[in-house]
């Protein structure tokens, strides 16, 4: 498992991505995270939901009610354009800051 | 199993939100532990063990809903947490709470129907703002008009001569003086003329506008210097009155100082002591004058009784009325009448207050024009009272379930009351601001059509008549539909269709005829100022400009000097390069002058000097026709060969021609002025010109070669320059030319021709704009009332509409029926409309230029207008009902 510190600092650029190629309700993103993780990740709901309301705030994404035959109404999140364009934007910084502590962390001795 | 929703919501505390946001939450969270526990029951947990596991997701819930309450708080608007708020407060204290409820409520509908709420707001600002503005036109105008102490008893003293046709007219000196000496009824009595001074001894010497004014002028208004002293008795003597008093104004320009010192300045030649500066906004008789002269007459000229040139100001004593003061006055009269009949026979005095005197030529248009506005800021809220009205009707189904449901009357109609509050209050305030921005823009325009003594400013009274006006927009806009909501809540709103509907009709029917009215009024206004724009003057103004030149009388005593320094000065303006002609008249037109004197043609010689005919009588340089472009109709302009050693030759204008000799050629007849013995052959008649103003035919009128005249008075010029090189280098250029010939000699007015003429027809371009600006605002609301009726008859009436199209009805016969109502007020309102018109035509006749004979065409053509329009506002919303499917309409309600 990892601090919290480590899980903060990631995890809008989780959310945006698991929502990148399909909407999904609050409680299946937490769970995306989990096993995709092999469960080194772990999103409670008392973390992931104001991160959710927080995304919504700030218009990169946007969450409906669905009613799905069968099942009761959830509320769903999609990305929305500015959410693409700052997920892509946050994978360029992700993969730079990774590069860079890597240089220091593996550099060679 | 665990009911998660009432997991959540025992658990979770947020602060007020908006109603359902709440529930809303709860329900996010509740599925998503829901979701949490049925994940836990599939990994084989027991029912209990995954009851915890799901738990487990939100252990700490007083910090998770701080957070979740702190950001849904932020992100409300200030009136949504207003309202939450009062929601949670209205459990304690459930009045107030209803009210803060209801007043966001009405916000809350207000900002769904942007447009209504728009047009709503907007009506009632620029109805605020126009009435406030021409209120405050009409307070500068009429009530400031006299702004000194006691203005009541201020008095205006003239003299009449009924027989003769005069009316208020000027006062001799000798009446003056005798005035003074004998009447019972004043405090003090002052005379004073106007009089303009050569302003030398200064870098750019200049013409300045004066008053001679005897020495109770000052004392008379109770006017006291801001420095200094006024005139003393003894100052009205000759040889002493080498004093003036002056303006701020004047004393800054010249003076550049703030403090009055033993100052001196040059008046026509004369070493003047400066004795007092009268405070800014002191502007009598006009804001013109600068100076104040103590009005300093020779014993002969006291003596005069036929030269009536003076203004006569008085002070009543207390407590004495018009009445007797014009008793007494008329006592004074007849006696001097009895001693002096060669001069005073058939002249009496002649009476008003100085307030009358001021404003009574404003008075009559100022308050057509209040009125106007009022009417349209009351059509403005009475239409808004409907459409308010028209809303609540479409929710009648509403509010009968809310009365079904228990609602209270004063909770049904609070929310509509505040609805008008809210429209009135944004209106009211927005209506003010626009007020404050017109008055500070259009400050000078508004000063230069309205001649006020006072500076047009938006005063407390002004702000508390728009305070005034928000508040009956307010009960107008809030009663009416209050008062028909309590009206229907009797009834039942859903029975309540027809009620209220004859009110509204009666409403449209006053729009539409005060829209009608507005229109002729405006049409006459622009007919008048398109015909005013094409009138041809009777000269070319384009390229062309004035300066006006008054010799000093000291150095320039006599005919030959004057005739000599216009000759020289003409010269070295011809001689500037670019300067087409240059020539000079001693009374230039559209200056609302025109000198007139008797004349004696041939014929007339056994004629008493009374009995002879009058004309108009102008002393002309050469070139001042071909300056002026004036078309020559037969013989030849004056020239420089006119000159004083020369024969005696004169032009005649059209209208003289025709009326002095009306079968007969003018030309080589003779005429002479009754005061000068010499002959004057017609050498040449040329076409008329606009001498008084654009709108006023020319008179008869002679000109005389200024080279040739008689008239050592005649100390002033006109000249009149043609160029082809930029005004302003002109000017420049003409300046120098005249200091070259004589450097004390003052410019007292320089105009670019065409300027002129824009200026004259500034006011009814003015009229013509506001006048049609109303009207379309007018035709605006008229519409909109008309389209919300048939709007109205469309939705009440579209079960009925689907009956009949069922049972076969044809479009036609649909637009029939929702039209009816609306087209029968709309052709009463036309009909009324054009009635009040003929009166506004009658009343326009006297008071717009060349609106006479128009009245036929212009109510057909207005009558024809409205009509389309009518049918227009009818039509659309008709349309709708035609569109309306029988078996939707028969599901309706």
């Amino acid at each position: 498992m990892f601090s919290n510190e480590l899980k903060k600092g990631s995890a809008e650029l989780l959310v945006l991505s698991l929502l990148e190629h399909r909407q999904r309700h609050g409680y299946e993103i937490g769970k995306m995270i989990e096993q995709l993780s092999h469960g080194q990740i772990v999103f409670r709901i008392a973390s992931l939901y104001p991160i959710l309301c927080r995304l919504e705030d700030r218009g990169l994404i946007a969450g409906r009610w669905i009613e799905r035959s069968g099942e009761r109404r959830r509320r769903f999140f999609r990305l929305t354009a500015a959410g693409r364009h700052f997920l892509q934007s946050q994978r360029d910084v992700w993969d730079d800051f990774v590069l860079a502590v890597n240089q220091i962390v593996r550099a060679p001795k | 199993m665990t009911d998660w929703t009432d997991y959540v919501s025992k658990n979770l505390r947020l602060p007020p939100l908006q109603a359902g946001r709440e529930c809303e939450i709860v329900e996010d969270v509740a599925r998503q532990l829901e979701d949490a526990y049925q994940d836990a029951l599939a990994t084989g947990l027991s029912s209990e063990e995954a009851q915890v596991a799901a738990c487990q997701h939100i252990t700490d819930w007083d910090e998770f809903s701080r957070n979740i309450g702190e950001r849904e708080r932020a992100r409300m608007l200030p009136v949504d947490r207003w309202a939450a708020d009062a929601s949670a407060c209205s459990v304690g204290n459930a009045w107030f709470g209803g009210l803060r409820t209801d007043l966001i409520s009405a916000i809350r509908t207000l900002r769904r129907n942007p447009a209504f709420s728009l047009l709503a707001v907007s009506a009632i600002a620029i109805g605020v703002a126009a009435t406030v503005v021409t209120f405050c036109v009409l307070y500068s105008a009429l009530w400031k008009a006299v702004p000194y102490p006691r203005p009541q008893e201020l008095l205006s003293v003239a003299e009449s001569n009924p027989r003769d046709g005069v009316v208020a007219g000027a006062v001799s000196a000798a009446n003056f003086y005798d005035w003074q000496a004998q009447n019972q009824c004043f405090s003090a009595i002052a005379a004073h003329a106007d009089w303009n001074f050569n302003l030398t001894g200064v870098a750019e010497p200049e013409r300045i506008h004066g008053e001679l004014v005897s020495a109770d002028f000052f004392s008379v208004l109770e006017a006291v210097p801001d420095q200094g002293r006024t005139f003393r008795p003894d100052e009205e003597d000759a040889g002493k009155s080498n004093v003036v008093v002056v303006s701020p104004r004047f004393w800054r320009r010249i003076f550049g100082a703030d403090t009055l010192a033993s100052q001196t300045v040059t008046l026509n030649g004369s070493k003047m002591a400066v004795v007092g500066i009268m405070p800014t906004g002191f502007a009598y008789p006009n804001k013109e004058v600068e100076i104040w002269v103590p009005l300093s007459l020779s014993p002969e000229n006291r003596q005069n009784r036929q030269g009536r040139w003076l203004q006569v100001v008085a002070r009543m004593k207390p407590g004495i009325t018009l009445e007797a003061v014009q008793r007494n006055m008329d006592v004074i009269s007849q006696q001097l009448q009895n001693a002096y009949p060669t001069s005073n026979l058939g002249w009496t005095s002649h009476i008003v207050s100085l307030h009358e005197n001021q404003v009574g030529k404003l008075r009559r248009p100022l308050l057509l024009l209040q009125a106007g506005v009022v009417f349209l800021f009351l059509t403005a809220c009475f239409n808004i009272a409907g459409l308010v009205i028209a809303r609540a009707t479409r929710r009648g189904a509403e509010f009968s379930t809310r009365v079904a449901l228990g609602a209270g009357r004063v909770r049904m109609i609070r929310p509509l009351f505040f609805e008008s509050i809210l429209f009135a209050g944004c209106g009211g305030s927005v209506g003010i601001l626009i007020a404050v921005g017109t008055i500070a823009f259009l400050r000078s325009k508004l000063e230069q059509i309205v001649p006020t003594l006072g500076p047009i400013s938006l005063d407390p009274v002004a702000l508390a008549l728009g305070a005034l006006l928000t508040l009956a927009s307010l009960l107008i806009c809030g009663l009416v539909p209050v008062l028909h909501a309590v009206r229907a809540s009797k009834r039942g709103y859903s029975h309540n269709k027809e009620r209220f509907l004859p009110v509204r009709q009666a409403m449209v029917v006053g729009q539409v005829m005060f829209a009608v009215t507005l229109a002729v009024g405006a049409m006459a206004c622009v007919r008048s100022f398109v015909r005013l724009a094409a009138v041809d003057p009777g000269f070319n103004p384009r390229s062309a400009l004035t300066v006006d030149l008054t010799f000093a009388k000291a150095k320039y005593k006599s005919n030959e000097q004057q005739v000599a320094v216009l000759h020289d000065l003409l010269e070295q303006i011809r001689s500037i390069p670019g300067v087409l002609s240059a020539g000079a008249i001693s009374d230039f037109p559209l200056r609302g002058n025109s000198m007139t004197f008797r004349l004696a043609r041939e014929q007339d010689r056994d004629l008493p000097p009374e009995k002879l005919p009058q004309a108009g009588v102008r002393w002309v340089t050469a070139d001042y026709f071909s300056s002026m472009q004036i078309r020559l109709l037969q013989g030849r302009f004056l020239d420089n060969h006119d000159s004083l050693s020369s024969p005696t030759a004169a032009v005649v204008n059209r209208s003289l021609a025709r009326q002095f000799w009306p079968s007969v050629d003018a030309l080589g007849n003779r005429i002479r002025l009754a005061d000068d013995p010499r002959w004057f052959s017609i050498v040449g008649v040329v076409d008329d010109v606009r001498q008084l103003s654009l709108s006023q035919d020319e008179v008869p009128a002679i000109y005389f070669p200024y080279a040739q005249k008689s008239q050592p008075w005649l100390n002033w010029a006109t000249l009149v320059v043609r160029s082809s090189i930029p005004a302003d280098a002109l000017i420049k250029a003409i300046r120098l030319r005249i200091r070259s010939v004589d450097s004390d000699q003052p410019i007292s007015k320089v105009e670019i021709l065409e300027q002129a003429i824009t200026d004259e027809i500034t006011v009814p371009k003015f009229a013509a704009t506001l006048s049609s600006t109303f009207t379309g605002l007018a035709f605006l609301l008229a519409v909109i009332g008309l389209a919300s009726i048939v709007a109205f008859a469309v939705t009440q009436r579209t079960h009925e509409i689907g009956v009949r199209m069922a049972l076969g009805a044809d479009r036609y016969q649909i637009l029939k029926l929702v039209m009816k109502q609306a087209a029968r007020s709309a052709l009463l309102g036309i009909a009324m409309g054009l009635l009040a018109s003929l009166f506004l035509l009658r009343l326009l006749e006297n008071l717009v230029y060349g609106v006479r004979g128009l009245g036929p065409a212009i109510l057909a053509q207005v009558c024809v207008a409205s009509l389309l329009l009518v049918l227009m506002a009818c039509c659309v919303p008709a349309m709708r009902a035609t569109h309306i499917e029988p078996i939707a309409a028969l599901h309706y309600e």
